[in-house]
């Protein structure tokens, strides 16, 4: 089976053709986006971590090496001010040896920031007309590797929209393809299903290693996770636990073995097949953390309540500009909702379709978006989100 | 009639896929809706909120997909309506 993607020199496949500036620093977020907006086509995303971290330094370093190594976006060029933790050049040298074109540029190694403003203007519209050039083309789907994240999570989050993303996820890992859930503290009380779901051991310490970090938090600070996991929000929607809220967040993996564990905005080694990554619960931090993987294509899930009577507004958007993300609405009640949706199955709720026939609706949804039908997000909201690096050391 | 929908054989309580009044008889289904048994509701539940299926004593495991979601802070009759107030997490619970 194919989809039309645009194929990488180094051997990846985009669903979206993107030169992207990205900042190393946020001192220097309005220089990134004024090259941006100088060059029609060209994007940049607000960084929104300052130079005062220590532990997340590698975190972030590796999520903006990977935002630039994500087979949608055809170039990408760093900027930096030059007395940041994380060097703008390096990182571009990073991103060439993994073979596509990127620049970084730092004011103190330019000397001047009309000089860099100069360089970096030059350098986009070379990439951005060689982008241009890219034309899709039919590519199979092994190469498609979906990111999942759920919001508005309720009761029916168990029953449909979740188990009709398991079984699009499962069906693309049948054929070769690749997808990844993660938010970490949503796997809590349902760390022993996992455990029996993944193939090394090392991993499932790997993963212990996030989940008890949440915890000794929770012991430190002497709070319970009750008004924030579940959110208020979930729990007018009906999700009484934590455990509960796990117990529907795992369906959107589907039911294969996990093959890998990775760190947040680490990318797979092993090969195709279902991946967890550690992230917070929060949509920017996982969606980031699913394209810094590799990912090209997100899923947002939704169930019932207030998110699903907001879908077209911001903070159900999943709006990273270069990851389009499917929004999949799973509550029957809320139909009169499914416009602000890519893929509706709450008909599943309502008999009239089975829960194999939900999943292909969201399969074809993923396929859709993956040759280049624009989502809804992409079509028509305004909101922009920044790169949330899943903040977890010392803020200095 | 309306549906109470159970996701595994061995849950003791369930979801009302719509909202249900004192009184109201419910049929009882597995996710693929076939009928497993009937219940009446001992109060007024919003529709996508869970009810027990079963007698749950006080301090007795909730299960739902067969797995324990927490644990009954109160007992919670077959019929009764089954959320917050009567269930506490056990992994969302900090330890002294």
């Amino acid at each position: 089976m194919d989809f039309l993607g645009y194929e990488r020199t180094n051997g990846t496949v985009g669903t979206r053709n993107y030169v992207l500036v990205l900042p190393t620093v946020n001192c220097i977020n309005d220089v990134a986006y004024q090259l941006a907006a100088g060059v029609p086509g060209v994007k940049s995303i607000e960084h929104l971590t300052n130079c005062g971290h220590r532990e997340d330094t590698p975190r972030t370093r590796r999520a903006l090496a990977g935002m630039a190594k994500n087979p949608n976006i055809y170039a990408a060029l760093f900027v930096g001010i030059g007395c940041e933790p994380i060097d703008p050049e390096e990182l571009a040298e990073e991103v060439k040896a993994f073979g596509k074109p990127a620049l970084g540029l730092s004011v103190k190694s330019v000397g001047d920031i009309e000089v860099l403003l100069e360089k970096g203007h030059a350098f986009l519209l070379e990439q951005q007309a060689a982008a241009e050039k890219c034309v899709r083309v039919p590519c199979d789907i092994s190469n498609l590797f979906v990111g999942t994240k759920c919001g508005g999570s309720g009761s029916l989050s168990a029953l449909s929209n979740n188990p009709a993303i398991g079984k699009a996820v499962d069906k693309l890992i049948s054929l070769g393809g690749s997808a990844a859930f993660s938010e970490t503290c949503e796997t809590l009380g349902v760390e022993h299903i996992l455990k029996r779901r993944m193939q090394e051991p090392a991993d499932f310490e790997k993963f212990c290693a996030y989940t008890d970090r949440i915890k000794r938090d929770m012991n430190y600070h002497k709070i319970d996770l009750i008004g924030s996991e579940p959110t208020p929000g979930n729990i007018a929607s009906g999700l009484s636990t934590i455990e509960e809220k796990s117990l529907g967040a795992i369906m959107k993996g589907g039911t294969t073995p996990i093959v890998e564990v990775l760190d947040f905005c680490e990318m797979p080694t092993r090969g195709h097949g279902l991946y967890f990554i550690d992230s917070s619960a929060l949509g920017d931090a996982v969606l980031l953390s699913a394209m810094a993987a590799g990912s090209q294509v997100g899923i947002f899930s939704v169930a019932s309540g207030l998110p699903a009577r907001f879908g077209c507004l911001p903070s159900s958007s999943a709006g990273i500009e270069t990851y389009p993300t499917i929004k999949v609405l799973g509550s029957y009640a809320d139909r009169d909702q499914a416009k602000y949706f890519d893929a509706f199955v709450g008909d599943f709720l309502a008999e009239k379709i089975s829960l194999d026939e939900a999943g292909d609706i969201v399969f074809n949804a993923i396929l859709a978006a993956a040759s280049g039908r624009p989502t809804y997000t992409e079509e028509h909201n305004k909101y922009h989100a920044a790169l949330d690096f899943y903040k977890q050391g010392l803020v200095i | 009639m309306k549906t109470c929908v159970i996701l595994s054989a061995e849950d003791n309580i369930g979801t009302l896929l719509e909202p249900g009044s004192k009184g109201e008889e419910f049929r009882i289904t597995d996710t693929s809706f076939n009928e497993l048994g009937r219940i009446v509701l001992l109060a007024d539940v919003p529709g996508t909120h869970k009810i027990a299926v079963k007698d749950i004593p006080e301090g007795g495991n909730v299960v739902k997909y067969s797995e324990i979601i927490g644990r009954a802070s109160a007992p919670i009759r077959a019929g009764e309506y089954a959320h917050v107030h009567n269930i506490v997490s056990i992994a969302g619970t900090h330890s002294e």
